[in-house]
């Protein structure tokens, strides 16, 4: 009896209106109480519920609730708590799924960039509660055997990293919303171009930062487990094209593994593994 | 089996941690005995979190608190989350941890709100049963807070202070008696507080918790997002008389205030305990 009543109950927290029928169905299971009817007890648990998820969803994305506004957020996040249930006790992970909810909804789609907006939200959200693991014992010696066998090293990304590649400029957008250049007039330029981003963690400070282009494919290759002669691979084929387009700097772009130092240094790797031995 | 609980000195009024006053308390801004902390908020990942609260353990004694066990629930217990919770007490050696008397998934749903519960046998049988897997695998005893609840069940025949002393003595467990919720329920329900406090087992009850709750006028929710009410502090000193020596925390969750406005809560919880040390050889606090 036990696991009906709670099933009576789980289904009228989340029907669309306040008395329809899974909440009708569940009254006739309780009793008034003195100053409270069965449907507005029902009311106060449906509307706490509610609460619960908005003010969750609200703390993780609090650049997208600006940019559409309470009213909108509250209803997107009504909607998102009755098609995606929460599947863990953990309510830090409640917003998971949510940029990829509002992408399917059609009524946001003059806020195109609001997906990639909470996916960046998300990513801080996560880095704030990633580990940050402890500092390479001999990052020299590191490099030295990477750079000796390349085919058998795979490089890690930081436990904290997020990769976002957006068709909008989502960092320009979000840090007009931290410096409230927002509040003085700024608009997004419809014509900016997107921006491909890093969201990283080290020690204490939880940060995006924008990749630049050279160095976004090695990411990637990086994210994707691939070893480190597929990145030297892919930094040469860079320079290539580069050569090719006529860019007189390409000879001096930075050779790989002085770009694998720049990318442990900004905390974005953390180390590296081979078939041989494990550091970092 | 080895218990991953130390006995921690937890004596006095209390706070529970939250994360705006990390600053003050690793200040020392104030004398604040000990700290409950919410565990949920540290179960994400092994970040900053953690990092804030290795900090703090290394300066107070805690006990941990949680709200998404669903030890109510007819649900097989989350042995996922609960392998966590242990995971985090052998880290951070809480004296003791406590659950609400309630449910917050079913289905696999969880829905993150402390949901009420029929005062009936099955009921019972269910948090024995549960809270004795979770005493099982802790090694030792835990806590179980009366939750505030909205409405009432026809299949309940039982009342809420019968259905309570039930669970206490056949899981053997303790009680965590939250003052503001018992407040609460006595309003909404329209039962008399102090008959209930009078009906508890006092060798069960090893910890309580102050609170403010909210007034929608023909109904109180608790909030925690207020200072506590007189009338809380009112039964409060009843229940402090009836269980002296009993630990209390003052909990805030909602805007929650600077950290002088916790600790004049907290001083106050403190002076109407009329807590006597143990050694005095008067009065003994209650310690699971």
């Amino acid at each position: 009896m036990l696991r009906e009543l709670q099933e009576k109950f789980s289904r009228a927290l989340y029907e669309e209106e306040s008395a329809g029928p899974q909440a009708r169905s569940l009254q006739t299971e309780l009793c008034p109480l003195p100053k409270l009817s069965p449907g507005e007890s029902i009311d106060v648990y449906r509307s706490s519920v509610s609460s619960v998820f908005e003010e969750a969803l609200a703390e993780i994305f609090p650049v997208c609730l600006e940019l559409v506004g309470e009213p909108c957020f509250s209803s997107v996040a009504r909607l998102y708590l009755r098609a995606r249930p929460s599947r863990h006790a953990d309510l830090a992970r409640v917003g998971d799924e949510w940029p990829d909810f509002v992408e399917t909804l059609a009524f946001l789609s003059d806020v195109a960039y609001l997906a990639d907006v909470g996916r960046l939200e998300l990513g801080l959200h996560h880095a704030h509660a990633a580990p940050w693991p402890p500092p390479l014992k001999d990052p020299q010696a590191l490099g030295e055997a990477i750079a000796g066998e390349p085919e058998a090293w795979r490089l890690l990304l930081s436990p904290s990293a997020t990769l976002l590649a957006s068709p909008f400029p989502v960092l320009t957008l979000w840090e007009a919303h931290q410096d409230r250049r927002v509040d003085r007039g700024w608009k997004l330029d419809p014509a900016a171009p997107g921006e491909q981003l890093v969201v990283c963690r080290q020690g204490g400070d939880i940060y995006a930062d924008l990749v630049e282009p050279s160095l976004w494919p090695i990411l990637l290759s990086i994210a994707a487990g691939e070893n480190v002669a597929r990145q030297l691979e892919l930094a040469e084929g860079l320079r290539a094209s580069s050569r090719d387009q006529g860019d007189l700097n390409s000879e001096n772009s930075m050779p790989i593994l002085t770009t694998i130092q720049a990318l442990f240094e900004r905390g974005w790797v953390v180390g590296g593994v081979s078939a041989a031995s494990l550091e970092g | 089996m080895t218990p991953p609980f130390k006995n921690r000195p937890i004596a006095g009024a209390g706070l529970g941690l939250r994360s705006p006053h990390y600053g003050d308390l690793m200040a020392g801004a104030a004398d604040v005995p000990w700290l409950e902390v919410l565990a949920d908020n540290y179960a994400h990942g092994d970040g900053l979190p953690l990092w804030h609260l290795e900090g703090i353990r290394e300066r107070y004694p805690v006990v941990f608190h949680g709200v998404g066990l669903s030890l109510g629930s007819a649900d097989p217990l989350d042995s996922a989350y609960l392998d966590t919770i242990l995971d985090l007490a052998r880290r951070f050696e809480p004296a003791w941890y406590s659950e609400h008397l309630a449910w917050t998934a079913s289905g696999g749903r969880h829905h993150h709100e402390l949901l009420p519960l029929p005062f009936m046998e099955e009921t019972v049988q269910t948090l024995v049963d549960r809270v004795g897997q979770v005493q099982d695998r802790l090694g030792e005893r835990m806590l179980v807070e009366n939750s505030a609840a909205y409405t009432a069940f026809d299949a309940s025949h039982m009342t809420e202070a019968e259905f309570v002393g039930r669970v206490l003595e056949e899981a053997d467990c303790f009680l965590l008696l939250d003052v503001n919720n018992l407040y609460v329920n006595a309003r909404n329900h329209a039962f008399d507080p102090l008959d209930y406090l009078r009906g508890l087992p006092p060798h069960r009850v090893a910890q309580m918790h102050l609170a403010g709750h909210d007034d929608h006028g023909h109904y109180l929710v608790d909030a925690h997002g207020s200072a506590v009410a007189e009338p809380v502090w009112e039964l409060y000193a009843e229940a402090a008389r009836l269980f002296p020596g009993v630990p209390v925390c003052v909990e805030w969750d909602r805007e929650v205030p600077g950290f002088e406005v916790l600790v004049a809560e907290m001083r106050r919880a403190g002076q109407a305990m009329r807590f006597e040390e143990p050694d005095s050889g008067k009065v003994t606090p209650h310690a699971p």
